[in-house]
């Protein structure tokens, strides 16, 4: 979610909200004849608001499975999430009295809740970036899941172009050995010297370039060992194939090309699209484990 | 300044031919052709046919309507063609006995009755037979069989009563496109085929009917009646549609399919059959009674304020027009009605009898309804969707009694109702009436091409016609001409190159205005030729109003993706979407897990246009759809109906990929075991329908970084453009 | 031929099916999501199961509980069927204590005042909030109180002591100037000596003999003095052990006058009077004329005063001594001449002598003088403690620095309220300066009233 002009309500809400916060902090942090402390009547209602915020944070993953029950347009719960999330962490700040944990329950509880916020704040400033990076750095964009999928469908786009090549080329050939034997004898002659006409070679070259170059390529995850994943010796390659066969069937040769782009687009859009989630993958059992752990400490912290 | 038109001048042609006897002059335009049969038609003489189909291209394989020319051999009628001073004899004695022979040979083989005599007793070959007298047939039957297939779902397959007329494999090929039927085998072994011999039902065979509908014989008739429900009305029985003169000709096979697309509906006086505005699928047939059209919502336009605060509240108010307001002349002005009559402007209320048909744009097309019928007297109306309609279409006669009512009624309302053209005199209407000619044109059929010499000046009597400019990204579309408008003028005053390309849009009828009547009416009408000239000076300027505001936009990506057609786009903002398929995930769990949006597709600028369904104006989803499932009922979104017998042509249609072919698991009778159900995997068409029970599609509802959006592309780009204050895409 | 790209044919590549299956991304989550929370729930069993609650502390007990810590429910004392407390009748199962002033409006809970669980903090140091609590805007139960009812903290609205207050002076009525007896010409018994502090004001567990005490002038063989003896007078407080070097030792005149302030009361008889009741002066003088008569019987003359008959102005102090004038009147007996004797060493003595440090009247009936009682205070701050060893590294005059100028009696030369507070102040070592807390001075509970408590706490055996 990108933090923008709409965000102003939730933003004014959250500030008075912390004014309010800490200005009866204050006064509690002077007086309170014991000191402050998560025990104290004020500390406990502070850790209760705290406790409330965070929860309200985590039901966002309740919310998001189901997506269709009319509670609240995900946006308004996303912007909740946002804003009561990075409230709770104040809040709890003044139930702790700003100490980081004391016994090993608090410690543990402060050293995860700090986890859950800084992923949470990463996440939410790749969430400002990255979707633009991704849009403007991978034209030929997929859905994700679904990128090996079409991947393997390029291999099958590219082996249809390189067998129409192939059999382009041999029928050159074949026109080109026809249209000799119909030569005078002196001009076969003449033309044995010159290899100007694509022979068998070229077709076996082209066909194991795609074998055992783009093929490997297209479908390989670690695309650092191919010279295909370098946009610059790819097109020399090309290049290279290219003047081995006849102008006419260059137009395949930018097809095949334009395909080795889309895996490097691919490739990237993959890596980019790991950073934009991967953190998740620590916010998320980690707020798991927060929410336990803060019942657990609730619990135990009013008996005592 | 006098322009002279003759050399764009194209000759009409007469032609005296001879049929029976009786001399007839054809009159048609040069360059034309017209068959023996077509001619004879025309004429008022029915020649027989079995293997001809009206809207099928004549091969000529029965022999059956063989006339005799003269020549050595006698012709089949319905392949040659008429010549200048041709002699016809349709039915001599020997001719005659030509005939009963061939009916004999054929009633030979012909297992009677067969399956389709059975079923709604209209074979055309034993009705042939009956009316030639032959009861018996003096010949023995063949001695090998070819067989049944019974493998289709929809369509029971007979070879033995096959006569291999072709016309389902013409139906096939030339009407559906979907080139499954062919022929097979030579002699005694001749017969049709699906694909490479398959059984039917495992063939592409999409089941769409027409092979069906074409046969005349009980060859192929259907199985199972699809369970359309159109919802109130008595369901007619087979006999009495047949009995119906607007259906005669018509298949009964076909009836008996559809008999369920068609409803007899009684109204008491007074009860409203359709309101305007409604969106509908049907047309209605007025059996009997009288029923009123008029238009019932005031003369006004309305006017949306505002109100900027905390709380945004739109107040609408209407504003009364000034009839002065909305015309500059002071003339008669006419409404087109999507039936036979156009109303008067000042008088907006006119009469509709038995034998009116009135609802066709809106079943053809899916327009909304164009106008208030109500019952003047007890009025017992057929309502009819899409394909019953189509069917009647098709057949001449009823066409031509619509025609002949245009005519009469509308006709002059019509023209006389464009404001250039208002001060046309009674009597050369009267002597238009009877030169025009009404043509159909079907979907996306070019009608007349930017660049082409000039004939014709065209009015458009139902359907859209579409006028596009070519340029080098893709064709501009300049304007949307419907019911009531014309085209084809400027290009008549201004030198006679067509100044743009006119494209139905829909099933179009246009009523085509030869260029030398045209002329005429401008020299004795100079009113209307200043009025043109006005209208084409406007015209001019606006088109480089216009060509000035395309040049900011990269008008090819828009129209390449075809998104001027595009009602409601689902946009998804590529800077705020995290790619967290949230939006895909709530449209399954909405739809049994069956999602009907995919988050890939081209690009406008930031904005991923998602592959769900635009909501088209003019949807090509819809055309052909067999069993009318597809449509749109009373609003803005498509529908796909429970009876969709998932044929696929609609997926196959649109051409972004928004509808999906899904399997479901359906409990059907266990044919092996009656009375117990089994489960089977057929497949439906889904396509986004914008989640109309709730306020919100479900996928804008459920993304949580605000960046799906469902848009109507017009307002949010120009919006977008407004706010930017730049052109519509950012620099 | 440009490859194809339309909507219809990018969709098409998608199966529809795509977000039913669990990718490795969903999988991960899925994983994690279970195993880190099962990580903790199992490291709470543990800890339930191996009955370590210690799991739950808000922190470190103080060092002096240190011990229970492995006895949890030694203070959080189980009271309905799920709190857990910790209750006053906890901390008195050990502690008595007893609180201040009967007339509190309330008494507030152990635990409000002392916090457990911050470490290594000595659980005595309270906020001053504790204190303020009340103090800050005092009620008692019957509405009189015998302090300042708006104390709000040491740097603040802490009133001035009350010794110093300007109603106040020191109550002692032995005459004192300090000024003089800084003067480097005050004599000493043996000539011009310069006091120093200490030759007077010592705290209360010093070894070493005092300067001018009676010792010097009598040879060690004569009444022995106690010194350092501590003094009744000082109301014991717990935390400041008294004979610690807290308090100075009480002035008394023979650890810190006598050696200057002989009470040699004529030249003849050497030995001094005793610093005792007049009666027991008036039995010395007697017997030592009668001893001295009758040792030298020609000594039968009057004695002459040297001075005039009123008393000599100023407060030295005088003898008898012979005059050069011959025409002496003799006795007519030595028990006349003792009681003659006697008679004018008294009138010195009560009249002149006495009267430098002391107030006394004659009593009427036995002509004997009688003193006011010399009520010095050996403790100027009676509501608070004060620790002089505390404060070693001071010069005396740093806070008693109006001494030198200090001629009178009744001057209090204590340091006001603000020198303290140029080295305490209340946020203490956080603000780089000395202790300023309440409890630095003050303590609440009234340990004079404190009972011996049995403590119940267990230890297995071995």
């Amino acid at each position: 979610m990108i933090i923008d002009r709409s965000h102003r309500g939730w933003f004014i809400a959250s500030l008075i909200l912390l004014a309010v916060g800490g200005l009866l902090y204050v006064p509690y942090a002077f007086l309170s004849t014991a000191g402050v402390g998560g025990g104290s009547v004020p500390g406990i209602i502070y850790g209760s608001v705290g406790s409330a915020m965070m929860i309200f944070a985590g039901l966002l993953g309740a919310r998001k499975k189901y997506r269709t029950w009319r509670l609240g347009r995900a946006t308004w719960w996303m912007r909740g999430h946002l804003w009561l999330g990075f409230l709770s962490f104040p809040f709890i700040l003044f139930h702790a009295g700003f100490r980081l944990g004391n016994g090993p329950l608090t410690r543990v509880l402060m050293a995860l809740f700090l986890v859950v916020f800084i992923s949470g704040i990463v996440g939410a400033v790749l969430q400002h970036f990255m979707p633009k990076m991704m849009t403007e750095r991978v034209s030929m964009e997929t859905v994700f899941d679904q990128i090996d999928s079409v991947l393997d469908q390029l291999v099958t786009e590219a082996a249809q172009i390189i067998s129409d090549i192939a059999a382009a080329v041999e029928h050159q050939i074949e026109r080109e050995e026809a249209a000799e034997e119909l030569l005078p004898a002196s001009g076969r002659a003449r033309k044995a010297g010159v290899v100007t006409a694509p022979d068998e070679r070229v077709s076996g070259q082209i066909t194991s370039f795609f074998q055992s170059q783009m093929k490997p390529y297209l479908l390989s995850r670690h695309t650092r060992k191919y010279f295909l994943g370098n946009p610059i010796q790819a097109s020399t390659a090309i290049q290279q194939l290219k003047v081995l066969v006849p102008q006419s069937l260059w137009a395949k040769f930018d097809d095949l090309e334009n395909i080795c782009e889309e895996k490097r687009e691919l490739e990237r859009q993959r890596k980019l699209h790991k950073i934009l989630h991967g953190w998740l993958l620590i916010h998320i059992p980690a707020s798991y484990a927060l929410i336990f752990l803060g019942v657990v400490h609730a619990v135990l912290a009013l008996r005592y | 300044m006098e322009q002279d038109f003759s050399a764009t001048f194209v000759p009409r042609q007469q032609i005296q031919i001879t049929i029976d006897g009786k001399p007839f002059i054809i009159d048609r335009t040069r360059g034309e052709t017209t068959t023996i049969f077509e001619a004879a038609q025309k004429c008022g003489i029915t020649i027989p046919t079995l293997c001809h189909q009206q809207n099928e291209k004549p091969v000529g394989v029965c022999r059956l309507c063989v006339v005799d020319i003269g020549q050595r051999v006698y012709a089949a009628s319905c392949v040659r063609h008429i010549e200048p001073g041709m002699q016809v004899k349709t039915s001599t004695d020997d001719i005659k006995s030509v005939r009963r022979t061939l009916l004999e040979l054929l009633m030979a083989d012909h297992p009677s009755p067969c399956a389709r005599q059975k079923l709604s007793a209209d074979c055309e070959l034993e009705r042939l037979a009956l009316q030639a007298g032959i009861t018996a047939s003096p010949f023995g039957p063949r001695a090998t069989h070819r067989g049944h297939d019974d493998s289709s779902l929809s369509i029971a397959v007979d070879h033995e009563a096959c006569i291999l007329c072709d016309r389902c494999i013409r139906g096939c090929n030339e009407i559906r496109h979907n080139f499954v039927l062919a022929r097979r085998g030579k002699g005694y072994q001749a017969g049709i085929a699906f694909d490479d011999n398959l059984p039917m039902g495992t063939s592409s065979c999409v089941s769409c009917g027409e092979c069906m509908v074409c046969c005349p014989t009980g060859a192929l008739t259907n199985k199972v009646v699809v369970d359309t429900k159109l919802g109130e009305g008595d369901r007619v029985a087979l006999q009495e549609l047949q009995k119906e003169e607007v259906f005669r000709g018509v298949s009964g096979t076909f009836l008996n399919l559809n008999s369920n697309a068609v409803r007899k509906r009684t109204y008491r006086p007074g009860e409203v059959i359709c309101k305007e505005g409604d969106y509908g699928s049907t047309a209605f047939y007025i059996l009997q009674g009288q029923a009123e059209v008029f238009l019932s919502s005031p003369l006004a336009h309305v006017n949306t304020k505002g109100q900027n605060g905390f709380f945004t509240k739109l107040k609408s108010i209407l504003e009364p027009g000034n009839a002065s307001q909305t015309s500059n002349q002071p003339r008669k002005r006419y409404i087109p009605t999507d039936g036979p009559v156009d109303l008067a402007q000042d008088n907006r209320l006119a009469l509709l009898e038995a034998g009116d048909l009135f609802g066709e744009m809106t079943c053809m097309n899916y327009y909304p309804r164009s106008a208030t019928v109500r019952a003047k007297t007890e009025c017992v109306v057929l309502e009819m969707l899409r394909n019953v309609l189509d069917i009647m279409r098709r057949n001449r006669s009823f066409r031509a009694r619509i025609e002949q009512n245009y005519r009469k009624r509308a006709l002059e309302s019509h023209l006389r109702g464009i404001p250039i053209f208002s001060s046309v005199t009674s009597d050369f209407v009267g002597y238009l009436r009877d030169r025009v000619e009404l043509r159909q044109y079907s979907p996306g059929q070019l009608i007349c091409r930017q660049g082409d010499p000039s004939h014709s000046f065209f009015l458009v009597r139902i359907g859209f016609v579409k006028v596009t400019e070519t340029h080098p990204g893709g064709d501009l579309v300049l304007a949307y001409i419907g019911r009531g408008g014309f085209f084809g003028e400027l290009s008549l005053l201004g030198g006679g190159v067509r100044t743009a390309n006119c494209i139905a849009l829909d099933h179009v009828e246009a009523v085509r205005i030869p260029v030398e009547d045209f002329n005429l009416m401008l020299d004795r009408f100079p009113d209307v030729r200043r009025g043109l000239e006005a209208v084409a000076h406007e015209r001019a300027v606006e088109n480089r109003q216009r060509f000035a505001q395309i040049q900011s936009v990269p008008v090819d990506s828009f129209l390449a993706q075809g998104l001027m057609e595009a009602q409601s786009l689902l946009l998804l903002d590529l800077d705020k979407c995290t790619r967290c398929d949230q939006c895909v995930r709530a449209c399954a769990d909405a739809h049994d897990g069956v999602s009907r949006l995919i988050r890939d597709g081209l690009r406008l600028d930031h904005y991923l246009v998602a592959t769900s369904c635009r909501q088209c104006k003019d949807p090509l989803c819809m055309v052909g759809c067999p069993v009318g499932s597809i449509r749109r009922r009373n609003s803005l979104e498509i529908t796909i109906e429970d009876w969709c017998i998932g044929c696929g042509l609609c997926a196959n249609n649109c051409p972004y990929g928004n509808i999906n072919m899904q399997p479901f698991q359906v409990q059907s009778d266990d044919p092996a075991h009656p009375g117990r159900k089994i489960a089977e995997v057929k497949t439906k068409a889904t396509a986004c329908n914008l989640c109309p029970d709730h306020d919100e599609p479900n996928c804008v509802y459920a993304c949580p970084h605000d960046a799906a959006h469902r848009v109507n592309p017009r307002e949010f780009f120009a919006d977008l453009a407004r706010q930017t204050g730049k052109g519509i895409f950012r620099p | 031929m440009p490859r194809v790209r339309t909507t219809k044919s990018l969709a098409k590549r998608i199966d529809l099916q795509y977000f039913t299956r669990r990718d490795a991304f969903r999988r991960w989550r899925l994983w994690l999501s279970l195993g880190i929370p099962v990580v903790a729930a199992g490291w709470i069993i543990y800890a339930t199961g191996s009955r370590n609650q210690n799991l739950y502390t808000k922190g470190p007990l103080s060092s002096a509980h240190a011990v229970l810590t492995t006895n949890c429910n030694l203070c959080h004392v189980r009271a309905a069927s799920y709190r857990a407390p910790v209750p006053d009748k906890a901390c008195l199962s050990c502690h008595d204590a007893p609180p201040h002033n009967p007339r509190q409006t309330f008494t507030p809970a152990c635990s409000s005042c002392h916090v457990e669980h911050m470490g290594k903090a000595r659980i005595g140091e309270t906020s001053d909030s504790a204190c303020t609590q009340c103090h800050s805007d005092l009620k008692t139960t019957d509405g009189q109180h015998s302090v300042d009812s708006r104390v709000s903290g040491f740097d603040k609205k802490h009133p001035e002591f009350a010794v110093l207050r300007a109603d106040r002076s020191d109550p002692g009525t032995i005459n004192l100037n300090h000024y003089l007896h800084l003067q480097p010409t005050v004599r000493g018994p043996r000539g011009a000596v310069q006091l120093v502090c200490e030759d007077c004001h010592r705290p209360t567990n010093a070894q070493d003999a005092w300067p001018y005490s009676v010792a010097v002038v009598q040879p060690a063989s004569q009444q022995p003095i106690v010194v350092g003896v501590a003094d009744s007078q000082q109301q014991k407080r717990r935390s400041v052990k008294a004979g610690a070097g807290a308090y100075m030792a009480s002035i008394r005149y023979v650890n810190q006058c006598a050696a200057c302030h002989v009470l040699q009361f004529d030249r003849i008889i050497p030995e001094p009077a005793p610093h005792d009741k007049p009666e027991i002066v008036h039995a010395f003088i007697v017997k030592q004329y009668t001893d001295y008569i009758a040792t030298h019987p020609d000594a039968r003359r009057l004695p002459v005063l040297a001075i005039d008959d009123g008393m000599p102005p100023g407060l030295t102090q005088s003898i008898l001594r012979p005059t050069g004038n011959e025409s002496v009147t003799l006795a007519s007996s030595p028990s006349d001449w003792v009681q003659q004797r006697t008679a004018e060493a008294e009138r010195l003595l009560w009249n002149k002598n006495c009267k430098i440090c002391h107030i006394s009247t004659e009593h009427p009936g036995s002509g004997l003088p009688e003193s006011v009682k010399a009520v010095i205070p050996g403790r100027w701050l009676p509501r608070a403690e004060f620790d002089h060893a505390a404060h070693l590294m001071l010069t005396c005059e740093a806070c008693h620095a109006s001494i030198r100028n200090s001629r009178k009696t009744s001057d209090t030369n204590l340091p006001s309220i603000g020198l303290c507070r140029q080295c305490h102040k209340q946020a203490g070592a956080s603000k780089l300066a000395a202790e300023g807390r309440c409890f630095e001075c003050h303590s609440y509970h009234d340990w004079r009233k404190e009972r011996r408590v049995n403590g119940i706490m267990d230890i297995t055996q071995p």
